[in-house]
């Protein structure tokens, strides 16, 4: 299912919600997907300084990464 | 060759004075570079806090005519703490012993104080070069140099910053990334980083093995050439160090920390040091506990200290972390 077909689908079902953030949360959902995360603490998931990942920053992780994130406290959960 | 007959030889004697020197060699190193470069607070209690503030971003200002006044929230200063660390070192010595002729007198109370008193120094730079969260609580910690500094920084693959979390009241430990070599490059963007910060770093501190990769930056295509004038017949020197680093973007001093290069935890760190931003504080300075309760025929000593880190503001702070510190690939 793409995002359009879900927010389609919210729209029949008269659900109101910010159309981005719900399809962007359903779409996460979806197995192959990743899910949204805030970053905690600056990262470095390179050693190119330019890959510096800042505190504050939505990024899309994989599931494992989001649960290894969570471990040492650099992710958190959008809620 | 033969010893005649009869001859009385030393190792035949009993009355021999030893020779027991009372000189005694300590050479162990007793300097804290950063503990002696950084200003000294007193603090009235554990948990002292202490308030950060910053200007906004600057911003395109042009207002219209005649235009009614808005007024913009105001930001609150960020409020952050640390805790204190109590930090001992004692010692019970025999009366016998304290009244025994000692050589060099080591194994005397006056002596081991001493000591022990420089021991503590170090143990308070080790408090600061150290990656550790502040802790609260009974057993307190001060939080260490890296788990404040967020700005200024160079990590390795996969690492993180620690920082001050206002929600716990804590600082959080950074964690370690993959090491790398201690590049020139990797000490530019720590200093290029700092100057956007506003930072006026004047000090660099790291283990001697980083000392001496530093020394190899005269040796880069952007780096002016020593020359120095080679006296005909004198004694002509070979120079191989330098001490000052006058980069793109600031002039700062090199030192090497021997509490640093004491393990691979401490000296895979290199700190960038604006001294006015940074103090240690004192809630209890260093002293000896005069009312240790005697007993026995034995005289002990404690010496005491607490006291706990204060940043000022970790922006005029850098460092470049998981570095190579000990050799060129620990």
């Amino acid at each position: 299912m793409e995002k359009t077909e879900i927010i389609a689908a919210l729209e029949a079902a008269g659900i109101e919600h910010d159309k981005r953030q719900a399809a962007e949360k359903l779409a996460a959902l979806l197995p192959g997907n990743g899910v949204q995360a805030v970053v905690v603490r600056d990262f470095w998931p390179t050693d190119d300084e330019e890959d510096r990942v800042c505190a504050g920053q939505v990024i899309t992780v994989s599931k494992d990464d989001l649960i290894s994130g969570l471990e040492k406290g650099t992710l958190a959960r959008v809620k | 060759m033969a010893v005649i007959a009869n001859t009385f030889v030393s190792t035949s004697a009993k009355g021999n004075r030893e020779q027991l020197s009372d000189v005694v060699s300590r050479i162990d190193p007793e300097e804290t570079p950063i503990y002696s470069l950084i200003g000294k607070t007193t603090f009235s209690g554990t948990h002292p806090e202490w308030e950060t503030d910053s200007l906004s971003a600057p911003a395109d200002n042009v207002q219209a005519e005649g235009d009614d006044y808005s007024f913009g929230a105001t930001t609150p200063a960020v409020r952050v703490g640390n805790y204190t660390q109590i930090m001992r070192k004692e010692g019970i010595i025999s009366g016998t012993q304290d009244a025994t002729d000692n050589a060099g007198s080591v194994e005397q109370v006056k002596y081991q104080k001493l000591k022990k008193g420089v021991e503590l120094r170090r143990d308070v730079e080790y408090s600061i070069v150290a990656a550790n969260a502040s802790v609260a609580g009974a057993t307190r910690k001060s939080g260490s140099l890296s788990s404040w500094i967020t700005t200024n920084v160079s990590r390795g693959a996969t690492g993180a910053n620690g920082g001050y979390n206002s929600g716990t009241g804590l600082t959080v430990a950074p964690t370690n990334g993959t090491q790398r070599a201690f590049t020139k490059t990797i000490m530019d963007t720590v200093m290029q980083q700092a100057a956007v910060s506003g930072a006026k770093l004047k000090h660099v501190v790291g283990s001697h093995y980083i000392k001496s990769v530093f020394v190899t930056f005269m040796s880069d295509a952007n780096v002016a050439s020593f020359r120095y004038a080679a006296a005909a017949g004198g004694k002509n020197e070979i120079i191989a160090t330098a001490d000052v680093y006058a980069g793109p973007f600031g002039r700062v001093f090199v030192h090497e920390n021997y509490v640093q290069s004491s393990a691979a935890a401490l000296a895979r760190n290199v700190f960038f040091i604006d001294p006015d931003m940074i103090e240690w504080g004192w809630f209890r300075k260093i002293k000896e506990d005069k009312d240790v309760a005697k007993t026995g025929d034995a005289q002990k000593f404690v010496l005491l200290g607490e006291g706990a880190l204060k940043v000022n503001s970790e922006k005029g702070l850098g460092v470049a972390a998981d570095v190579y510190g000990l050799t060129s690939s620990t």
